[in-house]
C-alpha cells in the first residue's frame, strides 16, 4: 500500500508545518464533529469528492482542512485511506488474495472505484454484477485485513 | 511465547511459526487464532494443511468463534472470510447478523456507562450529543434511554439547554 503511506507521508508533513502544538483543542474528540459545523461541512464536501471519484481535489481540501483545524487527523487520515482503497487495482492485491476460486482476473487492471462506478452504470461489457462485487469485496477486504494487523 | 510471536519482522517465516506453535499449545487462546488468520491470508506462507490455500485459515477462524465464546470480531471475521475469499455471502450473513449483534450489546453497555460517566463529570455537551446517537440506535434499551433522559436534564438545570426542547 505504498499510496497509503504517501498519501498518509502528504499529510503529515503539511499539518506539521502548520501545526502550533499547544493542545488546546482536540479536533479528533468523538464529540467534535457534531459540535463543530464548520469542521462538519468540510468533511461531507470531502466525502462527497470522493464518491465522485476527485481524488486530487479531495486530498487539497484534506490537507487544507486538517491544517486549519476544521476536521481532525483521525478524519484526515480515514479520508486518505479510503481514496487510497478505492485507487487499489484488483492486480496489486496481495497474491494470497489473488488465489481465491472465481477469481476474476479480467479485471485486475481496474481499481476498486472503476469497478463501482462500473456497478452503478450497470455497465457488465467487461465483467458480470458478480464478478464486479467480488472485485470490489477482495480489495476492500484486503484494506480491512491491513487495518487489523 | 505470545510476546516472541507479536515482535518480529512482518510477514517472517518465524514469527508464523511461532504463532502455529502457540496456535497448537493454546488452542484457546482466541486472539492469536485472530490474529494469526488474518496475517496469513496476507502472507506468502504456505498452508499448513495440504492443497487448499485456504483450509488452515478456515480452520483458525472456526476455532477462534469457539475459544471466544462467539466474541463479535471472531464471528465477523469468520464472515467476511466466508464472503470474500469462498464468495458465499448467504453463510456470512448469519455470521454478520450474529456478531452485529454480539457488538451491539457491548456498544450498548458501553454507551450506558459513559454517559453516566460524563453527566458526573458534567460534561453535559459531549453527553448531549452522545445521547443523540445512543437515542436512535437504541430507543427501547432502558439504561440508555434513562441516562438519555439524565443528561437531557442535567443540561437544563446547567443552563445548555432551553426546557422546551428537552423532551424533543
Amino acid at each position: 500500500m505504498r499510496w497509503r503511506m504517501l498519501l498518509i507521508g502528504m499529510l503529515s508533513m503539511h499539518s506539521h508545518g502548520c501545526s502550533h502544538g499547544d493542545g488546546r483543542t482536540n479536533p479528533d474528540a468523538v464529540y467534535e464533529d457534531g459540535i463543530r459545523t464548520k469542521g462538519g461541512s468540510a468533511s461531507v464536501r470531502i466525502w462527497v469528492l470522493i464518491g465522485k471519484g476527485q481524488f486530487a481535489e479531495a486530498q487539497v481540501l484534506i490537507a487544507e482542512s486538517t491544517a486549519g483545524g476544521l476536521i481532525g487527523r483521525e478524519t484526515a487520515q480515514k479520508m486518505l485511506e479510503r481514496i487510497s482503497v478505492l485507487s487499489t487495482k484488483l492486480g496489486e492485491v496481495h497474491a494470497k488474495l489473488q488465489r481465491v476460486r472465481d477469481f476474476p482476473s479480467q479485471l485486475k487492471d481496474f481499481t476498486c472505484f472503476e469497478s463501482r462506478k462500473m456497478l452503478e452504470a450497470g455497465d457488465y461489457s467487461l465483467a458480470t454484477e458478480a464478478q464486479l462485487r467480488r472485485a470490489v469485496k477482495i480489495i476492500e477486504q484486503q484494506d480491512r485485513l491491513m487495518d487489523k494487523l | 511465547m505470545a510476546r516472541d510471536a507479536g515482535k518480529g519482522e512482518h510477514g517472517s517465516s518465524q514469527r508464523v511459526k511461532l504463532q502455529r506453535e502457540l496456535a497448537e499449545a493454546c488452542p484457546a487462546f482466541a486472539p492469536n487464532l485472530l490474529y494469526l488468520a488474518r496475517f496469513l491470508l496476507l502472507s506468502d506462507e504456505p498452508d499448513a494443511e495440504g492443497q487448499d490455500p485456504f483450509a488452515e485459515i478456515q480452520r483458525l477462524l472456526e476455532q477462534a468463534v469457539q475459544a471466544s465464546d462467539r466474541s463479535a470480531p471472531a464471528l465477523v471475521e469468520l464472515a467476511y472470510f466466508h464472503d470474500s475469499i469462498h464468495n458465499d455471502f448467504k453463510k456470512a450473513r448469519g455470521l454478520y447478523e450474529e456478531g452485529a449483534a454480539k457488538a451491539l450489546e457491548t456498544l450498548e453497555d458501553a454507551w450506558a456507562g459513559l454517559l453516566n460517566s460524563l453527566i458526573l463529570e458534567m460534561k453535559l455537551q459531549e453527553a448531549l450529543t452522545l445521547a443523540e446517537h445512543a437515542e436512535k440506535v437504541f430507543p427501547d434499551s432502558g439504561r440508555i434511554m434513562g441516562a438519555v433522559h439524565e443528561a437531557r436534564q442535567a443540561a437544563v438545570a446547567a443552563g445548555l439547554s432551553p426546557p422546551q426542547t428537552v423532551d424533543s
